[in-house]
């Protein structure tokens, strides 16, 4: 994998050290998940792996080495002069005295100001930290190394002072170079956005709808982890246990990125709860989906016309009267796309009319996810039968007897601690997904 | 269990993007309702930008919680300038104004919504020559045999005066309303009305075509896939002279 990202980053040098160096990386970090030991050896691939406490000042500046060029290509990337000078300018523009005469065009600004403001402190604190290793690595050339003896004890103190700064700073840096190094893998057109998170229980009753209770509870506990914030709109529970569905809104920056890699078939298998006295496994499914959050008047919303041709409104209780005869209380609103057969729903809010505002808004997002994922341009491109055999891919598969495994079908990447990805650990996965789409992406070049 | 409205027992109901006060003595706002404020706009978009238009204002028909003309006043306000008069809203019911007028101030639209007394176009007696740029109504429009037998939500509670329409089929106020309203429209106004559906629907389109008053008369459905509504066009006289000089059917709205 390292080869085929080198050949095809000749044209986006900056790249280049980046994301060679996460090929790298990743491959050291799934034999250290495989063999459960933090001990490496092998001095060949040092530079790219998680410094830890044991780490000697040579092996550290070993680490270094790769830290400072990752880091460098970062701030390349991050490009603090540009960022400074849309600060300046954006700046300018809250200053003027009409500027909240525009409300579209002022929390558009605002927007971006506060994305600006956040990417310059991340460059600052990159190039900061990244001297503050710098710093620690000379200060411990100057001292004299611990001879083990009691010769010069108050000696010693200092140099396990300046070493465990040395690895604190290069365990920071590392980790925020990591996260930027894979947000940068985030490049399509709505991974910066909020997201929609669907899951849906599969056929067979309890066991299905239990499964993708589970699942609810594990993506819950990732969006708390990452920071994000996630409000359940609309679930429906499940008749003896679990829950047939839910919808829920994940807000903050890449969410919609990361939960990406989620959308497919998830596939449990394990010894039923529920059936007593069964001991045979239970396979169980629950499909996930996921589409970029848009703000109702959000640019991307607007951009898209949908014929009314093409769309099937309907309202929950249709047939029967309706009107001044009924009393209706359920104003839930159901939009079918036609041409693809994309179905939305919203029983959100408390008027008809703004459920079927919701609904579009939401159907828009799906329809621009699945533009996105086929690179299309035109919703009318769009062939209903891909979107359906996407949906319905298998992309994970959790096993927790006889034996425990996670094993995601795409990336290859698996792991058999099931109780920490059941809990919302679901970032090795994500991130390996990313990986292997962007190798595909390059291959496909 | 005595099926008493939970809006009434809320004092709430939520409109399109507005949050109404609601009490016994108005009818439940319907979200099928919801729809008459879109076909507006629509109209608006394409047909309303005509000066003349801009400047006149228009009128909600038996308001009852002022629902009509609070969501038109609130959503299509950049139509509603320093020219426009805004909206009127009528009833006949002194109770439901009360409730209207409660509206009317929680939603701070007193510069843009007036309320008038009387029963349909009475209630612009004050108004002679007032000419509207559009008139949206809701009227009471169930047919006797059916309003006796409605929802307890709806016939044990709310005001049989706001469902039934009286007359022939239930069309006894939708009559009038077709049979008056191109006197207090403008040139190219634009008429919205909510019917029962079916058979009374395409009625009061038979009608408004009868008249030879009105153009682009068209029966509109619900979510439901009911045909519950009508909509319709005053015909601006001046554009249709210039097209044939022979035209026998065409009287001028100003005519009284």
């Amino acid at each position: 994998s390292s080869s085929s990202s080198s050949s095809s980053s000749s044209t986006r040098s900056l790249f280049s050290s980046a994301t060679s160096s996460i090929f790298v990386h990743g491959k050291s970090e799934r034999k250290c998940f495989a063999s459960a030991s933090s001990a490496m050896t092998e001095t060949s691939s040092i530079g790219d792996e998680t410094p830890t406490y044991e780490d000697s000042p040579n092996i550290l500046r070993k680490r270094f080495k790769s830290l400072r060029k990752r880091a460098d290509a970062a701030l390349e990337i991050l490009n603090k002069t540009k960022l400074e000078k849309s600060k300046e300018s954006l700046e300018m523009k809250q200053n003027d005295p009409d500027f909240w005469s525009n409300q579209t065009e002022a929390k558009k600004v605002t927007k971006e100001l506060s994305f600006v403001q956040s990417q310059l402190r991340r460059a600052e604190l990159v190039e900061a930290t990244r001297d503050d290793v710098e710093l620690s690595l000379e200060m411990l050339e100057e001292e004299p190394d611990s001879d083990g003896g009691d010769e010069n004890k108050s000696g010693d103190e200092d140099y396990e002072l300046l070493r465990t700064e040395a690895i604190q700073s290069s365990i920071k840096l590392n980790e925020m170079l990591s996260e930027f190094e894979t947000e940068k893998m985030l490049g399509g057109k709505y991974d910066k956005l909020g997201s929609e998170l669907f899951i849906y229980a599969g056929a067979g009753g309890t066991d299905a709808q239990d499964w993708a209770e589970m699942l609810e509870r594990a993506y819950l506990n990732w969006a708390q982890k990452r920071g994000f914030k996630a409000t359940i709109t609309s679930r429906n529970k499940g008749e003896e246990a679990g829950i047939k569905s839910v919808t829920i809104e994940i807000e903050g920056t890449y969410a919609f990125g990361f939960l990406r890699s989620e959308k497919g078939t998830h596939r449990l298998v394990r010894l039923s709860p529920f059936k007593k006295g069964d001991s045979s496994r239970q396979t169980s499914f629950a499909a996930v989906d996921v589409c970029p959050l848009f703000e109702d008047e959000s640019e991307e919303a607007g951009e898209m016309n949908i014929p009314e041709k093409d769309l099937e409104i309907t309202t929950m209780r249709s047939g029967g009267a309706g009107g001044q005869n009924v009393n209706k209380v359920e104003t839930a609103v159901r939009i079918r796309h036609i041409p693809t057969d994309i179905t939305v729903r919203c029983d959100e809010d408390r008027s008809q009319m703004m459920n079927k505002a919701k609904a579009m808004v939401r159907l828009k997002a799906k329809l621009a996810a699945v533009l996105e994922q086929q690179r299309l341009q035109d919703v009318k491109e769009i062939r209903g039968d891909v979107v359906k055999a996407e949906f319905g891919e298998q992309i994970r598969n959790y096993v927790l007897h006889p034996y425990k495994v996670v094993k995601d079908v795409r990336s290859g990447w698996e792991t058999a601690d099931t109780e920490s990805v059941l809990n919302g650990n679901f970032d090795p996965f994500m991130k390996e997904y990313l990986r292997f789409r962007a190798t595909e992406e390059a291959a496909a070049q | 269990d005595d099926r008493y409205p939970i809006q009434y027992l809320t004092n709430s109901s939520q409109f399109r993007t507005v949050s109404l006060y609601i009490a016994p003595g108005v009818l439940i706002p319907r979200p099928e309702t919801e729809l008459l404020i879109d076909f507006a706009y629509q109209h608006v978009k394409v047909y309303g930008k005509k000066v003349h238009l801009t400047e006149l204002p228009w009128l909600d028909l038996g308001t009852g919680s002022g629902a009509i003309a609070c969501a038109l006043a609130t959503e299509l306000k950049d139509m509603f300038s320093k020219m426009n008069p805004g909206v009127y809203a009528t009833d006949f019911s002194k109770e439901a104004l009360e409730i209207a007028k409660i509206n009317v101030e929680r939603l701070r639209l007193n510069d843009t919504v007036s309320l008038l007394h009387g029963s349909w176009f009475e209630a612009l007696c004050y108004h002679k020559d007032i000419k509207f740029a559009g008139i949206i109504s809701n009227p009471p429009y169930i047919p006797a045999e059916v309003a006796a037998n409605l929802q307890p939500e709806v016939g044990r509670h709310e005001p049989m005066s706001a469902l039934d329409g009286r007359g022939e089929m239930g069309m006894g106020d939708l009559d009038v309303i077709c049979e008056l309203s191109h006197k207090y429209l403008a040139p190219g106004g634009f008429l919205a009305l909510e019917t029962h559906g079916g058979e009374q629907a395409l009625r009061v389109w038979e009608k408004l075509w009868n008249t030879n008053l009105y153009e682009d008369v068209r029966v509109r459905s619900d979510y439901a896939g009911v045909d519950r509504f009508v909509t319709a066009r005053l015909i601006d006289t001046k554009k249709v002279d210039t097209f044939s000089s022979n035209s026998s059917s065409n009287n001028n709205s100003s005519d009284d």
